[in-house]
Protein backbone atom coordinates (compact mmCIF):
# COMPACT_ATOMS: atom_id res chain seq x y z
CA UNK A 1 0.00 0.00 0.00
CA UNK A 2 1.16 3.51 -0.64
CA UNK A 3 1.88 6.26 1.76
CA UNK A 4 -1.59 7.72 1.75
CA UNK A 5 -3.65 4.74 2.88
CA UNK A 6 -7.08 6.32 2.79
CA UNK A 7 -6.57 7.98 -0.57
CA UNK A 8 -5.05 4.85 -2.00
CA UNK A 9 -7.86 2.74 -0.63
CA UNK A 10 -10.42 5.07 -2.15
CA UNK A 11 -8.58 4.97 -5.46
CA UNK A 12 -8.52 1.20 -5.38
CA UNK A 13 -12.26 1.14 -4.74
CA UNK A 14 -12.77 3.53 -7.64
CA UNK A 15 -10.63 1.38 -9.90
CA UNK A 16 -12.61 -1.70 -8.96
CA UNK A 17 -15.71 0.09 -10.15
CA UNK A 18 -14.06 1.62 -13.21
CA UNK A 19 -10.62 0.39 -14.09
CA UNK A 20 -10.19 3.25 -16.58
CA UNK A 21 -10.73 5.90 -13.97
CA UNK A 22 -7.77 8.17 -14.77
CA UNK A 23 -8.11 10.18 -11.60
CA UNK A 24 -8.05 7.09 -9.43
CA UNK A 25 -5.04 5.76 -11.31
CA UNK A 26 -3.17 9.00 -10.80
CA UNK A 27 -4.00 9.17 -7.14
CA UNK A 28 -2.87 5.62 -6.64
CA UNK A 29 0.32 6.25 -8.56
CA UNK A 30 1.06 9.36 -6.60
CA UNK A 31 0.39 7.66 -3.32
CA UNK A 32 2.86 4.97 -4.21
CA UNK A 33 5.51 7.42 -5.24
CA UNK A 34 5.80 5.89 -8.64
CA UNK A 35 4.04 8.45 -10.78
CA UNK A 36 6.72 9.04 -13.34
CA UNK A 37 5.83 11.18 -16.27
CA UNK A 38 2.80 9.75 -17.96
CA UNK A 39 2.77 6.76 -15.71
CA UNK A 40 -0.57 5.88 -14.31
CA UNK A 41 -2.59 7.88 -16.76
CA UNK A 42 -4.53 6.76 -19.71
CA UNK A 43 -2.45 5.23 -22.50
CA UNK A 44 0.40 4.37 -20.23
CA UNK A 45 0.62 1.14 -18.28
CA UNK A 46 -1.00 1.69 -14.98
CA UNK A 47 0.57 0.60 -11.76
CA UNK A 48 -0.54 -2.56 -10.26
CA UNK A 49 -2.99 -2.11 -7.49
CA UNK A 50 -1.44 -2.50 -4.07
CA UNK A 51 2.12 -2.45 -5.36
CA UNK A 52 4.74 -1.64 -2.77
CA UNK A 53 7.01 1.37 -3.29
CA UNK A 54 10.61 0.90 -4.07
CA UNK A 55 12.88 1.39 -1.13
CA UNK A 56 14.91 4.47 -1.82
CA UNK A 57 18.40 4.44 -0.53
CA UNK A 58 19.35 7.88 -1.68
CA UNK A 59 17.45 11.07 -1.16
CA UNK A 60 16.24 11.29 -4.67
CA UNK A 61 14.14 8.79 -6.54
CA UNK A 62 15.05 9.18 -10.16
CA UNK A 63 11.86 7.40 -11.21
CA UNK A 64 9.61 9.71 -9.31
CA UNK A 65 8.26 13.17 -10.12
CA UNK A 66 8.13 13.80 -6.38
CA UNK A 67 11.28 14.06 -4.34
CA UNK A 68 11.39 11.43 -1.73
CA UNK A 69 13.17 11.92 1.54
CA UNK A 70 15.89 9.45 2.35
CA UNK A 71 15.01 6.55 4.52
CA UNK A 72 14.81 7.42 8.18
CA UNK A 73 16.41 4.68 10.14
CA UNK A 74 14.51 3.45 13.11
CA UNK A 75 16.60 0.74 14.55
CA UNK A 76 17.33 -1.51 11.61
CA UNK A 77 14.14 -0.68 9.67
CA UNK A 78 14.03 1.89 6.96
CA UNK A 79 10.88 3.97 6.50
CA UNK A 80 10.15 5.93 3.39
CA UNK A 81 8.89 9.43 3.97
CA UNK A 82 7.47 11.28 0.97
CA UNK A 83 8.31 14.91 0.63
CA UNK A 84 5.01 16.77 0.25
CA UNK A 85 4.77 20.16 -1.28
CA UNK A 86 8.38 20.38 -2.26
CA UNK A 87 8.93 20.60 -5.96
CA UNK A 88 12.51 21.70 -5.95
CA UNK A 89 15.08 18.98 -6.28
CA UNK A 90 17.35 18.51 -3.31
CA UNK A 91 20.98 17.47 -3.32
CA UNK A 92 21.76 13.96 -2.33
CA UNK A 93 22.27 13.57 1.39
CA UNK A 94 24.98 11.59 3.06
CA UNK A 95 23.79 8.41 4.61
CA UNK A 96 23.27 8.68 8.33
CA UNK A 97 26.10 7.22 10.32
CA UNK A 98 25.76 4.41 12.72
CA UNK A 99 28.25 5.13 15.46
CA UNK A 100 28.17 1.61 16.71
CA UNK A 101 29.37 0.24 13.42
CA UNK A 102 31.85 2.98 12.52
CA UNK A 103 35.09 1.52 11.20
CA UNK A 104 36.81 4.50 12.78
CA UNK A 105 35.87 3.36 16.26
CA UNK A 106 39.03 1.35 17.01
CA UNK A 107 41.23 3.98 15.39
CA UNK A 108 39.59 6.75 17.37
CA UNK A 109 39.67 4.79 20.58
CA UNK A 110 43.38 4.07 20.10
CA UNK A 111 44.04 7.72 19.31
CA UNK A 112 42.13 8.82 22.40
CA UNK A 113 43.93 6.39 24.66
CA UNK A 114 47.26 7.33 23.12
CA UNK A 115 46.70 11.05 23.54
CA UNK A 116 45.43 10.65 27.08
CA UNK A 117 48.40 8.48 27.99
CA UNK A 118 50.71 11.04 26.51
CA UNK A 119 49.06 13.74 28.60
CA UNK A 120 49.68 11.72 31.75
CA UNK A 121 53.10 10.29 31.05
CA UNK A 122 54.77 13.28 29.48
CA UNK A 123 54.60 15.58 32.50
CA UNK A 124 55.64 12.69 34.72
CA UNK A 125 58.76 12.22 32.66
CA UNK A 126 59.47 15.93 32.87
CA UNK A 127 58.79 15.94 36.56
CA UNK A 128 61.16 13.10 37.26
CA UNK A 129 64.00 14.95 35.55
CA UNK A 130 63.71 18.03 37.71
CA UNK A 131 66.40 18.00 40.34
CA UNK A 132 68.30 20.62 42.23
CA UNK A 133 72.07 20.95 42.34
CA UNK A 134 72.31 18.28 44.97
CA UNK A 135 70.29 15.80 42.91
CA UNK A 136 67.19 16.16 45.06
CA UNK A 137 63.73 16.49 43.56
CA UNK A 138 62.68 20.09 43.12
CA UNK A 139 59.41 21.13 44.68
CA UNK A 140 57.57 23.19 42.10
CA UNK A 141 55.87 26.18 43.74
CA UNK A 142 53.26 26.01 41.00
CA UNK A 143 52.53 22.39 41.73
CA UNK A 144 48.74 22.73 41.75
CA UNK A 145 48.58 24.78 38.60
CA UNK A 146 51.04 22.40 36.94
CA UNK A 147 48.89 19.32 37.45
CA UNK A 148 45.67 21.17 36.76
CA UNK A 149 47.02 22.19 33.39
CA UNK A 150 47.85 18.63 32.49
CA UNK A 151 44.56 17.29 33.75
CA UNK A 152 42.88 19.70 31.36
CA UNK A 153 45.16 18.57 28.57
CA UNK A 154 44.24 14.94 29.20
CA UNK A 155 40.54 15.78 29.06
CA UNK A 156 41.04 17.69 25.83
CA UNK A 157 42.90 14.74 24.35
CA UNK A 158 40.14 12.36 25.39
CA UNK A 159 37.55 14.67 23.81
CA UNK A 160 39.44 14.60 20.53
CA UNK A 161 39.68 10.82 20.71
CA UNK A 162 35.93 10.55 21.27
CA UNK A 163 35.30 12.85 18.33
CA UNK A 164 37.43 10.60 16.15
CA UNK A 165 35.71 7.49 17.42
CA UNK A 166 32.14 8.63 16.95
CA UNK A 167 32.63 11.10 14.18
CA UNK A 168 31.31 8.99 11.30
CA UNK A 169 31.41 10.85 7.99
CA UNK A 170 31.82 14.14 9.86
CA UNK A 171 34.99 13.09 11.61
CA UNK A 172 37.18 15.89 10.28
CA UNK A 173 34.82 18.75 11.18
CA UNK A 174 34.27 17.18 14.58
CA UNK A 175 37.97 16.89 15.22
CA UNK A 176 38.31 20.54 14.21
CA UNK A 177 35.53 21.52 16.58
CA UNK A 178 37.09 19.42 19.33
CA UNK A 179 40.49 21.02 18.90
CA UNK A 180 38.92 24.50 18.79
CA UNK A 181 36.96 23.80 21.95
CA UNK A 182 39.99 22.39 23.68
CA UNK A 183 42.02 25.40 22.61
CA UNK A 184 39.35 27.71 23.96
CA UNK A 185 38.43 26.02 27.21
CA UNK A 186 41.55 24.17 28.22
CA UNK A 187 43.80 27.14 27.51
CA UNK A 188 46.47 27.78 28.47
CA UNK A 189 47.18 24.17 29.38
CA UNK A 190 46.38 22.67 26.00
CA UNK A 191 48.18 25.47 24.22
CA UNK A 192 51.23 24.92 26.39
CA UNK A 193 51.28 21.21 25.61
CA UNK A 194 50.90 21.81 21.87
CA UNK A 195 53.39 24.66 21.81
CA UNK A 196 55.90 22.60 23.70
CA UNK A 197 55.86 20.00 20.97
CA UNK A 198 56.64 22.65 18.39
CA UNK A 199 59.57 24.03 20.32
CA UNK A 200 58.06 27.13 21.87
CA UNK A 201 57.35 26.63 25.55
CA UNK A 202 57.64 23.58 27.72
CA UNK A 203 54.63 22.88 29.97
CA UNK A 204 56.81 23.07 33.04
CA UNK A 205 58.27 26.38 31.94
CA UNK A 206 61.63 24.83 31.14
CA UNK A 207 63.47 23.27 28.32
CA UNK A 208 62.63 23.52 24.70
CA UNK A 209 63.42 27.01 23.39
CA UNK A 210 65.14 26.09 20.17
CA UNK A 211 62.85 28.31 18.09
CA UNK A 212 63.00 31.32 20.38
CA UNK A 213 63.49 34.62 18.53
CA UNK A 214 66.33 36.96 19.61
CA UNK A 215 63.74 39.41 20.92
CA UNK A 216 60.00 39.68 21.32
CA UNK A 217 57.54 38.80 24.03
CA UNK A 218 57.37 35.67 26.12
CA UNK A 219 55.24 34.10 28.80
CA UNK A 220 56.94 35.27 32.03
CA UNK A 221 56.23 31.91 33.66
CA UNK A 222 58.42 30.22 31.07
CA UNK A 223 61.43 32.22 32.31
CA UNK A 224 63.38 31.47 35.47
CA UNK A 225 64.85 33.82 38.01
CA UNK A 226 68.62 34.05 38.20
CA UNK A 227 68.67 35.51 41.71
CA UNK A 228 67.57 33.98 44.96
CA UNK A 229 66.07 37.28 46.13
CA UNK A 230 65.36 40.74 44.71
CA UNK A 231 64.70 44.17 46.13
CA UNK A 232 61.08 45.27 45.88
CA UNK A 233 62.25 48.67 44.60
CA UNK A 234 62.88 49.27 40.93
CA UNK A 235 65.64 51.54 39.71
CA UNK A 236 65.33 54.66 37.61
CA UNK A 237 67.24 55.47 34.43
CA UNK A 238 70.20 56.78 36.45
CA UNK A 239 70.57 53.50 38.27
CA UNK A 240 69.12 54.80 41.55
CA UNK A 241 66.34 53.05 43.35
CA UNK A 242 63.07 54.66 42.36
CA UNK A 243 59.98 55.05 44.47
CA UNK A 244 58.14 52.51 42.33
CA UNK A 245 57.90 48.99 43.65
CA UNK A 246 57.51 45.72 41.78
CA UNK A 247 53.88 45.55 42.86
CA UNK A 248 53.17 49.08 41.67
CA UNK A 249 54.65 48.37 38.24
CA UNK A 250 52.48 45.26 38.01
CA UNK A 251 49.40 47.31 38.91
CA UNK A 252 50.29 49.99 36.36
CA UNK A 253 50.66 47.31 33.69
CA UNK A 254 47.28 45.86 34.54
CA UNK A 255 45.39 49.15 34.58
CA UNK A 256 47.13 50.45 31.46
CA UNK A 257 49.08 53.29 33.02
CA UNK A 258 52.25 51.67 31.76
CA UNK A 259 52.31 49.96 28.39
CA UNK A 260 54.44 46.79 28.22
CA UNK A 261 56.45 48.11 25.29
CA UNK A 262 57.62 51.10 27.36
CA UNK A 263 59.29 48.82 29.90
CA UNK A 264 62.87 47.93 28.90
CA UNK A 265 63.03 44.33 27.68
CA UNK A 266 64.13 41.70 30.15
CA UNK A 267 67.50 40.28 29.17
CA UNK A 268 67.53 36.49 28.93
CA UNK A 269 70.33 33.96 28.95
CA UNK A 270 70.16 30.27 28.09
CA UNK A 271 71.75 27.85 30.52
CA UNK A 272 71.53 24.10 29.97
CA UNK A 273 68.44 24.57 27.83
CA UNK A 274 66.78 26.73 30.45
CA UNK A 275 65.93 30.38 30.12
CA UNK A 276 67.00 32.72 32.93
CA UNK A 277 66.31 36.42 33.36
CA UNK A 278 69.01 38.92 34.22
CA UNK A 279 66.34 41.49 35.11
CA UNK A 280 64.45 39.67 37.79
CA UNK A 281 62.35 42.55 39.14
CA UNK A 282 60.75 43.29 35.79
CA UNK A 283 60.13 39.60 35.29
CA UNK A 284 58.39 39.40 38.66
CA UNK A 285 56.27 42.48 37.83
CA UNK A 286 55.07 40.90 34.56
CA UNK A 287 54.39 37.62 36.34
CA UNK A 288 52.19 39.45 38.83
CA UNK A 289 50.47 41.31 36.01
CA UNK A 290 50.05 37.99 34.15
CA UNK A 291 51.18 39.66 30.94
CA UNK A 292 53.70 38.61 28.32
CA UNK A 293 57.03 40.25 29.02
CA UNK A 294 59.17 42.00 26.38
CA UNK A 295 62.58 40.34 26.18
CA UNK A 296 65.81 40.24 24.28
CA UNK A 297 68.61 37.75 24.46
CA UNK A 298 71.53 39.12 26.46
CA UNK A 299 74.81 39.71 24.72
CA UNK A 300 77.73 37.42 25.58
CA UNK A 301 79.34 40.31 27.44
CA UNK A 302 76.20 40.93 29.54
CA UNK A 303 75.87 37.26 30.36
CA UNK A 304 79.51 37.00 31.38
CA UNK A 305 79.34 40.14 33.50
CA UNK A 306 76.21 38.88 35.30
CA UNK A 307 77.81 35.53 36.03
CA UNK A 308 81.03 37.09 37.33
CA UNK A 309 79.14 39.48 39.61
CA UNK A 310 77.22 36.78 41.41
CA UNK A 311 73.89 37.12 39.60
CA UNK A 312 73.13 33.40 39.58
CA UNK A 313 72.38 32.86 43.24
CA UNK A 314 69.13 30.92 42.87
CA UNK A 315 68.87 27.82 45.00
CA UNK A 316 65.69 26.40 43.46
CA UNK A 317 66.62 26.44 39.79
CA UNK A 318 64.95 29.81 39.31
CA UNK A 319 61.46 28.55 40.01
CA UNK A 320 60.68 31.38 42.44
CA UNK A 321 62.26 34.45 43.98
CA UNK A 322 62.12 36.02 47.41
CA UNK A 323 61.23 39.71 47.55
CA UNK A 324 63.22 41.74 50.02
CA UNK A 325 61.36 44.57 51.71
CA UNK A 326 57.83 43.24 51.30
CA UNK B 1 90.77 43.91 34.40
CA UNK B 2 87.24 44.41 35.62
CA UNK B 3 85.75 44.74 39.07
CA UNK B 4 84.96 41.05 39.37
CA UNK B 5 88.46 39.94 38.34
CA UNK B 6 90.02 42.43 40.72
CA UNK B 7 87.81 41.20 43.57
CA UNK B 8 88.89 37.62 42.83
CA UNK B 9 92.52 38.69 43.20
CA UNK B 10 92.06 40.27 46.64
CA UNK B 11 93.88 38.35 49.36
CA UNK B 12 95.41 40.91 51.73
CA UNK B 13 94.30 44.12 53.40
CA UNK B 14 96.43 46.08 50.87
CA UNK B 15 94.69 44.32 47.98
CA UNK B 16 91.35 45.21 49.47
CA UNK B 17 92.35 48.87 49.87
CA UNK B 18 93.39 49.02 46.20
CA UNK B 19 90.15 47.37 45.23
CA UNK B 20 88.12 49.95 47.15
CA UNK B 21 90.00 52.76 45.44
CA UNK B 22 89.28 51.22 42.03
CA UNK B 23 85.63 50.74 42.95
CA UNK B 24 85.32 54.39 43.98
CA UNK B 25 86.71 55.49 40.63
CA UNK B 26 84.38 53.18 38.74
CA UNK B 27 81.38 54.42 40.70
CA UNK B 28 81.89 57.82 39.12
CA UNK B 29 82.47 56.57 35.60
CA UNK B 30 80.27 53.52 35.01
CA UNK B 31 77.84 55.57 32.92
CA UNK B 32 74.65 54.06 34.31
CA UNK B 33 75.73 50.45 33.81
CA UNK B 34 75.57 49.62 37.48
CA UNK B 35 72.29 48.34 38.82
CA UNK B 36 72.85 50.23 42.09
CA UNK B 37 74.37 53.67 41.78
CA UNK B 38 73.30 55.50 44.93
CA UNK B 39 74.70 54.51 48.30
CA UNK B 40 71.41 53.23 49.71
CA UNK B 41 70.71 50.87 46.82
CA UNK B 42 74.38 49.78 46.74
CA UNK B 43 74.27 48.80 50.40
CA UNK B 44 70.93 47.07 49.92
CA UNK B 45 72.42 45.10 47.02
CA UNK B 46 75.38 44.16 49.24
CA UNK B 47 72.99 42.99 51.94
CA UNK B 48 70.93 40.93 49.47
CA UNK B 49 73.93 39.18 47.97
CA UNK B 50 75.44 38.47 51.39
CA UNK B 51 72.22 36.64 52.25
CA UNK B 52 72.09 34.82 48.91
CA UNK B 53 75.77 34.02 48.36
CA UNK B 54 75.33 30.33 49.19
CA UNK B 55 73.46 29.87 45.92
CA UNK B 56 76.20 31.61 43.95
CA UNK B 57 78.97 29.44 45.34
CA UNK B 58 76.95 26.25 44.95
CA UNK B 59 76.07 27.12 41.35
CA UNK B 60 79.73 27.56 40.41
CA UNK B 61 80.73 24.43 42.26
CA UNK B 62 82.73 26.09 45.01
CA UNK B 63 82.35 25.60 48.76
CA UNK B 64 80.47 28.28 50.65
CA UNK B 65 83.01 30.30 52.71
CA UNK B 66 82.67 29.59 56.41
CA UNK B 67 84.83 32.48 57.59
CA UNK B 68 84.97 36.07 56.28
CA UNK B 69 88.06 37.20 54.40
CA UNK B 70 89.36 40.27 52.54
CA UNK B 71 88.58 38.48 49.33
CA UNK B 72 85.00 37.76 50.39
CA UNK B 73 84.45 41.39 51.35
CA UNK B 74 85.64 42.38 47.90
CA UNK B 75 83.26 39.89 46.28
CA UNK B 76 80.35 41.27 48.26
CA UNK B 77 81.09 44.80 47.09
CA UNK B 78 81.60 43.68 43.49
CA UNK B 79 78.26 41.87 43.53
CA UNK B 80 76.56 44.90 45.09
CA UNK B 81 77.13 46.86 41.89
CA UNK B 82 74.74 44.66 39.91
CA UNK B 83 72.64 42.68 42.38
CA UNK B 84 68.96 43.59 42.19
Amino acid sequence: MGDYPSAARAAQEALKRDKDDAVAQTVLSLSEGRAASGQGVKGIPSPSVGAQPKEVTAGWNADSILPVKPPVKAGRRSVLVPSIGSDSPRPPMLPASDPGSSPLLPIGAAAGIGLASYGVLRPKQTWSRREDLGGNAVVDPEDDAYWKRHAQAVMASAAIGAAVAFGGPWVLPRIGAGVAAAWRYAAPSFQRVVQSEFGAVHPSGSGNFKNLAPSGRINPFAVRFSQSSISNKLRDAAGNKSAQTVDELAADLVNGKVMPDVVPPVRLVMRDGRLFALDNRRLEAFRRAKMEVPYRMATAEEAELAAKHGKFSTLNDGMSVRIRGE
Amino acid sequence: MGIAELADAVETREDFARFLHYLAEKSRSHGGKWENSDLASFLEGASGWTQDMDGFFLNIGQPVPKEPSWGLFAKILAAACYYE
